[in-house]
Parts: C-alpha cells; structure tokens; sequence
C-alpha cells in the first residue's frame, strides 16, 4: 500500500501541491484526473522519488520513502516499482531489445537466453512481435507506449505508475492501452496508478478516482460513485470532458 | 545601494558554488562508479567508438595542417644565423608540448563534447533520465563513467596520434619552406628531445580528457528544459572545456617544465 500524508511542494513562489493526503490500495487501479498543470506528473513523481517533497511523507509499503537517499531508494522502492512515461522515455540509442534488457542484466544475474526469452514473453504481454531489433525512433506513438509498459514490467514490479498513457494516441490505440492496463492488473496484480485527464480512460479502467485541485486531493471515491458524486469542480471536470457546457 | 550589490554578488557567488559543488560530487560519483566498470563494458566500448574512432578524422585534419603551419612558420621566422637543422627540433617540442595535446583537447572538445552535452541534454528533456532513476539504475553510472573511461584511454590515442602526423607534416612543410631534408630534421628532434616531453605531452592529454569529458556530462545531465535548454547546455560545455583546457595547460607547464 501506498499511503500519501500531507504532501506539499513548491517551485520557486508556484505552490504546486498543498497537503495531498491520497492512500493507493493494493491490487488495484486508482486514477488521479484532474486539470493540465495542476501537478498530477509532479505528484507521481514524488512516489518513485524522483522528486522530494517540502513537507510531508510517502509511506510505500510502511517505508519513510521522502527523506530517503537516492541508493537507498533504488535499493528499497524502485526494485518493486515502475513508471511508464508520457513519452515512453524510450533510450533511443538502443534498441527495443537493449532498452527492455538494460534492467534485466544490471539487477537480475540472468543468463542471455533467459533474458531473451524474458524479453520475448514481455513483449507478447503488450501484443507486440518482431520488433526486438527495431530502435525507438521506427516506432509509432502507440507502440513506443506498449513498448514502453514492456519495458516497466519486465522486472515484475508490484506498483506499476502510468503518466498520461494515452494521451496524444488516436481512440483505437487509446483503447489498447486501456486494455493493457486492465489485464496487467487482473494478470499480474500489479497495483496500478493511472494519471489521466481522459475521462473515457477513466471510465473503463479505474478501481478508485481521485481528484487533485489546486494542489489538493478533492475527490477520493470508489468508480461506482463516479457519476453521481457531487463535488461542482468534479463535476464541472466530468461534464467539460463528455461534452456538456456546465 | 550596497543591498543591491551584495544581493547581485551574493546570489552570483551562491550559483558558482552550487555549480561547483555539484561538478565535484558528479566527477567523485564518476570516479567511485568505476568499480562496476565490468557491468557497463559494452557502454564503454561504444563511447570508445563514438570519442575515439569518429573523432580520429577530425584530429587527424587538424593535426596535418597544424603542423605544416608549424614548419612554415618556424622556417620563415627563423634567420639565416641559425642552424636548419634546429627547426626539427624547435617542430617537436612545439607539437609535444603544446600544440599536439591542446589542439587535440580542442577539437575533441568541439566535436566530442558538445556531442554528448546535447545527446545527454536531449536525454533528460525526454525524461529518459527520468527513466533509468525509476528503473534503479544510476545515470552517472551508465552515462558518466563510461564516456569518462572511454575518454582516458582515447583521448591520450588521439593526442599520440595527432604528435605523428603533425611531426610528419611539419617536417614536409620545413622540406619546402627551408629545404631541409629529412637527415637535418631528425638530427634536430634528436638533440632537443627529451623523454620527459613525452611524459608531459600525455600528462596534459589525460588531464584534459577527463575534465572536459566531466564537464561535458555535468552540462548536459543539467540542461534546463525544451530545445534552448539543451543548446544552452551544449554552448556551456564547449565554452567551459575550452577555458579549462587553456587554463589547465598553463598550470601543468608551469609545474612540469
């Protein structure tokens, strides 16, 4: 379980997050939605620990994770955690075989065939064939997305977080994404957080919704509460996205 | 009045030293992380290939004409007083001193350098450094410290090569200018030479590998956002490995010679 106490962060005078209190179920899909700049990717970052809070703490699995030091991080949260980017944040001097392997060699003591058929297995995992050999930059937006889940779930993590996976893909590729995010989580179990501000990504994938705004987690609520809760800045959100003038 | 001024020169000074300091830590970290060298060999090999290899036409142009402009130079300057077989001498310690490590250091600095502060820059703009953090891997660890190993060994080569070709052109270029033939010329690097160049000129080549390799990185993995910050960072890194590669040559002449 992941559990956010009173997170707050500042960039320069912008006050980003403002006492976020959010607690991540195990074995489940919480999507946080809410407005573009409102510091969703900032929050994600902070539970890998890619940024360190101001003030307040991230407990991953009862772990102090905020004040930990980089090593210490990759030893105790990243091993069992992984992050799929806006972008992919595919290495794009490497292959995709190279870019799903590169974790595999340095923390796993694999042999080559074993890491081959690793890699092999991840792939068909994200409906993806033939394409070992093939570098970053060959790949279409939807792929370099698959590609990159393939990559995040190679080591088998435990927490799996999404930064905006299908922004920027067009309804079909969108709607593979969605898919995959649903059967890793029933296949693998992984504890999966999504950040989204689509709406219809929402609707099909998310266990939990949680909302932030201006800086603070104003909706935490189950998906069955999704259209009768009655938050109006929630509300105006939903309505925005699906098309109706509030 | 005086609060403006000591606002200006007080965040001035904050700035260089947080730069400084995050210089050397990144360069400690680089140096620490060569005991995981046998996990990173094939990223060594590669940046061998990328700073080595593809630098190796460009220094050798560089070194050719440096040295004919040498012998040409060193000739006409030199009156009718003076032995001609002293310029053979005059050519090679010119090259092994100076011209033969700095150019080099130069040229890989434009070449090499602003290569991997913008590849690096590029690489965190597109959160792929973001992305080997979250996979535990340390970016200094796969992205300095074999640049920085491929750099010690490859630079050096470079530079000994460079010393080859310009001491061959400026003994061609000396053939025109003076007509010295090629007996005059070697018995004139024969008696100015001193194995102790060789030392020096290697010393310099190494010394100037590694820092502008370190800066080169430290620039890049600290590029500020979108397409200016990377060509920010990549003009920083030239600019910088340049100031540093003079300032350094003088220091060392002055201890080592």
């Amino acid at each position: 379980m992941i559990i956010l106490k009173n997170i707050h962060k500042r960039f320069g005078s912008k006050r980003v997050l403002d006492g976020v209190n959010l607690t991540l179920e195990e074995k489940r899909i919480t999507t946080i939605i809410g407005m573009s700049g409102t510091g969703k990717s900032v929050l994600l970052k902070h539970i890998i620990g890619l940024l360190k809070p101001d003030a307040g703490d991230i407990f991953v699995d009862e772990m102090p994770i905020a004040r930990m030091r980089e090593e210490e991080l990759n030893r105790k949260v990243r091993i069992k955690m992984s992050m799929v980017f806006q972008e992919a944040a595919l290495w794009d001097s490497l292959t995709i075989f190279e870019n799903i392997a590169l974790a595999l060699r340095i923390h796993k003591h694999l042999t080559s065939p074993e890491i081959a058929r690793l890699i092999h297995e991840n792939l068909e995992l994200v409906d993806l064939r033939d394409i070992e050999n093939a570098y970053p930059i060959e790949l279409s937006g939807g792929m370099k997305k698959r590609v990159g889940i393939a990559r995040a779930i190679a080591i088998r993590p435990k927490y799996l977080l999404y930064d905006e996976p299908t922004t920027g893909l067009d309804p079909i590729n969108a709607s593979i994404i969605n898919k995959l995010i649903v059967r890793l989580n029933r296949e693998l179990s992984i504890t999966s957080i999504v950040i989204t501000h689509d709406i219809g990504s929402v609707s099909k994938i998310a266990d939990r919704i949680a909302m932030l705004d201006n800086g603070k987690i104003i909706v935490d609520i189950a998906k069955e509460q999704m259209w009768t809760h009655d938050d109006p800045t929630y509300i105006n959100f939903i309505k925005g996205h699906i098309g109706v003038i509030p | 009045m005086i609060k403006h001024f000591l606002e200006t020169y007080g965040r001035a000074g904050k700035t260089f030293f947080t730069y400084y300091g995050k210089l050397t830590k990144m360069s400690v970290q680089s140096f620490l992380a060569i005991r995981k060298l046998h996990i990173y060999r094939p990223q060594i090999i590669d940046e061998f290939m990328v700073i080595g290899r593809r630098s190796f036409p460009i220094v050798s142009i560089t070194a050719i004409f440096m040295g004919l402009v040498l012998g040409v130079q060193i000739g006409t300057q030199m009156g009718s007083m003076t032995a001609k077989y002293v310029e053979g001498g005059l050519v090679l310690r010119a090259i092994l001193l100076e011209m033969g490590p700095v150019i080099t250091a130069v040229v890989i600095a434009g070449r090499a350098g602003a290569g991997i502060a913008s590849e690096l820059g590029t690489m965190v703009v597109t959160e792929q450094v973001d992305a080997l953090r979250t996979m535990a891997i340390d970016p200094i660890e796969i992205l300095v410290m074999p640049r920085l190993i491929a750099g010690i060994f490859a630079i050096p080569a470079l530079t000994v090569f460079s010393n080859i070709f310009s001491i061959f052109a400026g003994f061609v270029s000396t053939k025109f200018a003076i007509n010295l033939d090629y007996d005059g010329f070697v018995k004139g690097m024969r008696m100015a030479f001193h194995g102790h160049d060789v030392f020096i000129s290697l010393s310099k080549s190494l010394i100037f590998g590694i820092v502008l390799i370190l800066l080169s990185c430290f620039w890049g993995l600290n590029s500020g956002k979108g397409a200016r910050g990377v060509g920010l960072a990549t003009t920083s890194a030239v600019v910088s490995s340049l100031i540093a590669i003079f300032v350094l040559d003088y220091i060392i002449s002055a201890l080592l010679l």
